[in-house]
C-alpha cells in the first residue's frame, strides 16, 4: 500500500475512533448540561464533609505514590541498565506481570494471607497507600528506568571518572532522573486519586467512591459534574504540571536509544526480585494458600468463565483502540497533540464521570435513532458501549507511553530518510513504529490491566451481555464469598500471564 | 548452543500461544458478548436486578430451564446500591430499555411507579400475597423480606447490653460505638424516611444529629458490618442478609432488631414491576409471575440472603417467623424521603 494511503486510513481510523470515544460524549455532556440548566439540585452541594473527604484522598494518593517510588527504585535500576540475558528479561516479566493483575488481586491477596475478617480501623489508611504502592511500583519503574537508560546511567558512569559515586548520581544522575521520577509520580498520583477498589476494600471512603454515589444517584447531569468540580481543579494543577515535565522530558537531550548491555551487579537484582516476591508473588500466594481445592476454581470458571473471558476481550478491545488512535494519529502531527491533551482530560476526570458521558451518548444515540445498532436492541445495550467507555477513560496511558517513546526517536536517521525522499507516512511506519513496537505492545497491555480493574467507569457502562469481572469481583467481597473471589483473582492472574510473556518476548526480539 | 537455540524457540512457541490466546480472547470475548435476537416482540427481556447476583442467578436459571425462554439481566452493584439501576430507567424513559425492574427494596420503585415509568401489572401467582406488599394500583408487587438490624460481634458485645429500640442507638453513649450506610442510598435511605415518617422530622433530625460527627457513616451496609469485624466499630445498623453472609467470615456475628418505637423494626421486600416501554411485554408479564411467585419466595428464604416470606403458609411450612414489623406503610414512608434525605445531608453528612 502507498504511503499516502497508509496515511489516510491511520487517520480516518484514529480519528474515528477518537471522535467517538471522546468528542461526541463531550459534546453530549455539554448538550446535557445546558438542556437540563446548570445549577445543581438541591441538595447536591459539596460540603465541609466532602472537601475534607477530598484533602484526605489526596493525601492518600500521594501516600501510594511516594510508597511505589520507594519500591519501584531497584526495577528501574535494573530495568535501565541492560536489557539482554534471562535476568532482565525476567525483570521485565515481573514488572508487566505487575501492572497486569487487577488492584483488587494484589487487596485480596494481602487481606487473605492475614486473615482478616473486617475492615476500617486507625491502619486502614496506611494499608490502603501500601497496597497501592505494591500493586503499581512497576509504572514508575518502567518510566524512571527508561530516564536511567537514555541519559541518566551514561552521565553517570561519565561523571564517575571525576567524582564520588555518592557525588556523581546525587549531583549529575539525580537532577537527570528527577523530571522521570516526577512524571511517574504524576501519572501514579492521577491513577490512585480514581481508584475505587483498594480503598473500598478496605472499609475508607474517598472522593472517588463519593463521587460513583452521587453520579447514581441523581438523573441530572450537573449534579454528576457538580462534584467533580474541586478534584478537577487538583487536577488541573496536576495536569499543568504534568505538561510541563513532559515539555521538560521532549526537550532532553535524545541520549542514546540503543544503549551497549552489561552486566548488572547482583544486588539490586536480588532486590528487585524481592521487592516482586513481596508485592505480587506474596499476595497471589495467600490466594493460592486459602484456596483449599482446585474445585473450587473450576466451579468459578463453569459459572463465571464466559465474563471473565468476555471481560478480558472488551477490555483488549478497548486497549486496541486506544492503540489504533494513539498510533494512527502520529500520521498527523497537529492533531497529536489535541489528542493527547484531551485523553489526559478524559483521564484526570474520575471513572464516574467518564462512564456517565459515554452511557449519556448511548442514551442520546437512542432517542435520536433507536435500533440503529442493527436493530439489536437499544443502543445503551450494546457491548460497544463498553469498549468506548474504557476506551475514554484509559486511551491516556497509551497515548503517553507511545508520546514518550516516539520522544526517543533517533533524528539523524529520520532525517536521512526524509532526504532520501521517504514520505511522513512512511517515516512514522517504516522507522518510529518499527522502533517503538514493545512500547506499544506495553501500552496495550498496561491499558488493558487498568481497564480490568475499573469499577467506576464500568458501573456506569454495563451491559447486559457480560457481568464485567471488576464487578463480579467487588460483589464477591461484599456477599464474603472467598473462595468464588480467589477463584477469580487466580483466574486474572493466569490471564495476564501470556500478556506479560508476549510483551517480554517483543521487547527481546526488538533488542 | 543447542540448549539456547532450542530454549529460544521453546521460548518463541510459547509467546506465539501466548499471543493466540489473547487474540482469541479478544474474538471470542466480542463474538461471545453478540446479544441474542434483535428487538421483537419474541425477543429475551431485560432484566434491570438490583438483588445480589449470587441468588438472583440462580433463580433466573431456574426460570430458563423452566420456560425455554432467556434473560438478559443487568445487574447493579454494591457502588450503585439499586439507585444505578434507578437512575438508569429514568435516565432512559420513553425508549425501550429494561422490561423488568427486580429490586432489592421498595422505596425506589415506589418513586418511579410516581413518576409513572412503571406499567401497572397484576401477576396471578401474587394473590395470596397480602394488600400490604401490593400496590394498590397494580405497579409493582413485593416479596422476600429483609429486616433492618443491629449487627454486633458476639465475642465482643454482650447482645443483652444492646438498646431495645432504635433512637437510642443515637445517644451519647452509643453513637461513637456505631456504624451505618451513607442514608442517601440503599436501605438505609428508607430507614432513615421510616424514622422521619414515624417520629416525625423533630425527632428524626434530633436521631441524626446525635450520629453526627460521632457514628462512621460507610459507603455500604456491608462495608458498616466489615466494620464491625475488623473492631473500628461496636454495632452497626445493617440489613440481615449482610449479617449473614458475614457469618460465613466471622460466625460469631449476631444481630438483634430494635424497636423503631411503634412495637417493631423496619423490614423491606424485593419489589417486582414492569418498566413502561419495554420491547417485550408479553416476556415481562410471564417473567414478573416467576419471580413473584411462592417458589421464588421460597428459593430466597432457603438461600443465604435468608428473606423472610411474605406468605404466611410459606413462613410456616419453612417455619420461619416474622420479626416484629412497624405498622408504618411503605408510600408513608416514600413520602418522608425528601425531607429525611435532605436531612440527612445537612445534618449527618454536613
Amino acid at each position: 500500500m502507498r504511503s499516502q494511503t497508509w496515511r489516510i486510513v491511520g487517520l480516518v481510523l484514529s480519528g474515528a475512533i477518537f471522535v467517538i470515544a471522546f468528542v461526541i460524549p463531550a459534546v453530549v455532556l455539554m448538550a446535557r448540561l445546558l438542556r437540563e440548566g446548570v445549577a445543581p439540585t438541591d441538595g447536591f452541594t459539596i460540603s465541609v464533609r466532602q472537601w475534607r473527604l477530598l484533602a484526605d484522598s489526596l493525601m492518600l494518593a500521594l501516600g501510594g505514590a511516594g510508597v511505589s517510588l520507594l519500591l519501584a527504585l531497584p526495577g528501574a535500576f535494573v530495568w535501565g541498565s541492560a536489557r539482554r540475558g534471562l535476568v532482565p528479561g525476567g525483570v521485565t516479566l515481573c514488572l508487566l506481570l505487575g501492572c497486569l493483575i487487577s488492584p483488587m488481586v494484589h487487596c485480596f491477596g494481602w487481606q487473605q494471607m492475614f486473615g482478616l475478617a473486617g475492615a476500617g480501623g486507625r491502619w486502614a489508611p496506611a494499608a490502603c497507600a501500601v497496597v497501592w504502592g505494591s500493586w503499581i511500583w512497576p509504572v514508575p519503574a518502567f518510566i524512571i528506568g527508561s530516564g536511567w537508560r537514555r541519559e541518566g546511567r551514561e552521565a553517570y558512569e561519565a561523571a564517575l571518572l571525576l567524582c564520588s559515586p555518592g557525588r556523581a548520581f546525587l549531583r549529575i544522575a539525580l537532577p537527570l532522573l528527577a523530571r522521570y521520577v516526577l512524571l511517574s509520580m504524576l501519572i501514579v498520583f492521577v491513577l490512585l486519586c480514581g481508584e475505587y477498589a483498594v480503598p473500598h476494600a478496605w472499609g475508607l471512603r474517598v472522593y472517588a467512591t463519593e463521587l460513583l454515589s452521587w453520579s447514581t444517584a441523581t438523573t441530572r447531569t450537573i449534579d454528576a459534574v457538580w462534584p467533580v468540580l474541586p478534584l478537577l481543579g487538583c487536577m488541573a494543577v496536576v495536569g499543568a504540571a504534568a505538561v510541563l515535565v513532559a515539555r521538560r522530558f521532549q526537550s532532553g537531550a535524545p541520549g542514546s536509544a540503543r544503549i551497549e548491555p552489561r552486566a548488572i551487579s547482583t544486588g539490586p537484582t536480588v532486590l528487585c526480585l524481592l521487592v516482586f516476591t513481596v508485592t505480587v508473588a506474596l499476595p497471589i500466594g495467600g490466594l493460592v494458600w486459602r484456596l483449599g481445592s482446585l474445585d473450587v476454581i473450576r466451579q468459578a470458571w463453569d459459572v463465571h468463565g464466559g465474563d471473565l473471558v468476555r471481560s478480558v476481550g472488551l477490555m483488549a478491545a478497548a486497549g486496541c483502540a486506544a492503540l489504533v488512535m494513539a498510533v494512527g494519529l502520529l500520521f498527523a502531527p497537529a492533531l497529536w497533540r489535541f489528542a493527547l491533551i484531551t485523553a489526559i482530560v478524559f483521564g484526570v476526570l474520575p471513572g464516574a464521570l467518564v462512564g456517565e458521558a459515554v452511557y449519556g451518548t448511548f442514551v442520546m444515540a437512542e432517542e435520536f435513532m433507536p435500533g440503529a445498532l442493527g436493530g439489536a436492541g437499544p443502543w445503551y445495550d450494546h457491548w460497544i458501549m463498553v469498549v468506548l467507555g474504557m476506551t475514554a477513560k484509559y486511551a491516556w496511558i497509551g497515548f503517553l507511553i507511545i508520546g514518550a517513546a516516539m520522544m526517543t526517536r533517533q533524528r539523524e536517521i529520520e532525517e536521512q530518510a526524509s532526504t532520501d525522499g521517504a514520505a511522513w507516512g512512511e517515516i512514522v511506519r517504516h522507522i518510529r513504529l518499527a522502533r517503538h513496537y514493545p512500547a506499544v505492545l506495553c501500552a496495550l497491555f498496561v491499558t488493558i490491566g487498568f481497564a480490568l480493574a475499573d469499577v467506576a467507569a464500568a458501573t456506569q457502562v454495563q451491559v447486559s451481555s457480560v457481568r464485567l469481572v471488576s464487578l463480579l469481583l467487588v460483589e464477591a467481597m461484599h456477599r464474603f464469598e472467598d473462595e468464588l473471589l480467589i477463584s477469580i483473582s487466580l483466574w486474572l492472574v493466569i490471564a495476564a500471564l501470556p500478556g506479560g510473556l508476549a510483551a517480554v518476548w517483543t521487547i527481546r526480539r526488538s533488542e | 548452543m543447542c540448549g539456547c537455540s532450542h530454549g529460544a524457540s521453546a521460548a518463541r512457541h510459547l509467546v506465539v500461544i501466548g499471543i493466540s490466546f489473547w487474540l482469541g480472547t479478544i474474538a471470542v470475548g466480542l463474538v461471545g458478548c453478540k446479544r441474542g435476537p434483535a428487538i421483537q416482540p419474541e425477543g429475551a427481556p431485560i432484566l434491570y436486578c438490583s438483588v445480589d447476583e449470587v441468588f438472583a442467578r440462580d433463580i433466573l436459571a431456574r426460570y430458563e430451564a423452566k420456560t425455554g425462554r432467556t434473560v438478559k439481566p443487568i445487574f447493579d452493584s454494591e457502588a450503585g446500591k439499586t439507585t444505578g439501576l434507578v437512575r438508569r430507567i429514568q435516565s432512559e424513559a420513553g425508549r425501550c430499555g429494561a422490561d423488568v425492574f427486580w429490586s432489592s427494596e421498595v422505596f425506589n420503585t415506589i418513586l418511579l411507579a410516581r413518576r409513572g415509568l412503571l406499567t401497572p401489572y397484576d401477576p396471578p401467582s401474587a394473590v395470596d400475597i397480602t394488600p400490604r406488599y401490593r400496590d394498590p394500583e397494580h405497579r409493582w408487587t413485593a416479596f422476600g423480606l429483609r429486616a433492618r438490624v443491629i449487627a454486633f460481634d458476639s465475642e465482643k458485645t454482650d447482645g443483652d447490653s444492646l438498646p431495645a429500640t432504635w433512637e437510642a442507638y443515637a445517644s451519647p453513649e452509643w453513637a461513637p460505638r456505631v456504624a451505618i450506610a451513607n442514608p442517601l442510598f440503599g436501605t438505609t435511605r428508607g430507614h432513615v424516611a421510616a424514622m422521619f415518617a414515624l417520629w416525625g422530622p423533630q425527632r428524626g433530625e434530633a436521631f441524626l444529629r446525635g450520629l453526627a460527627d460521632e457514628a462512621l457513616v460507610t459507603d455500604g451496609n456491608s462495608s458498616a458490618v466489615r466494620m464491625v469485624l475488623g473492631g473500628a466499630k461496636e454495632v452497626c445498623m445493617t440489613d440481615t442478609d449482610d449479617v449473614v453472609v458475614a457469618r460465613r467470615r466471622s460466625p460469631s456475628l449476631q444481630c438483634v432488631y430494635p424497636d423503631m418505637g411503634d412495637g417493631g423494626t423496619l423490614l423491606i421486600p424485593n419489589t417486582v414491576a414492569i418498566v413502561a416501554g419495554g420491547a417485550h411485554p408479553d416476556q415481562a408479564r410471564q417473567l414478573v409471575d416467576y419471580l413473584v411467585s411462592a417458589e421464588v419466595e421460597r428459593l430466597l428464604a432457603q438461600s443465604d440472603s435468608k428473606n423472610v416470606p411474605v406468605r404466611k403458609q410459606l413462613r410456616d411450612e419453612l417455619g420461619v417467623t416474622l420479626p416484629a414489623e412497624t405498622e408504618l406503610s411503605y408510600d408513608a414512608i416514600a413520602d418522608a424521603m425528601d425531607d429525611a434525605v435532605q436531612a440527612a445531608r445537612e445534618i449527618l453528612l454536613k
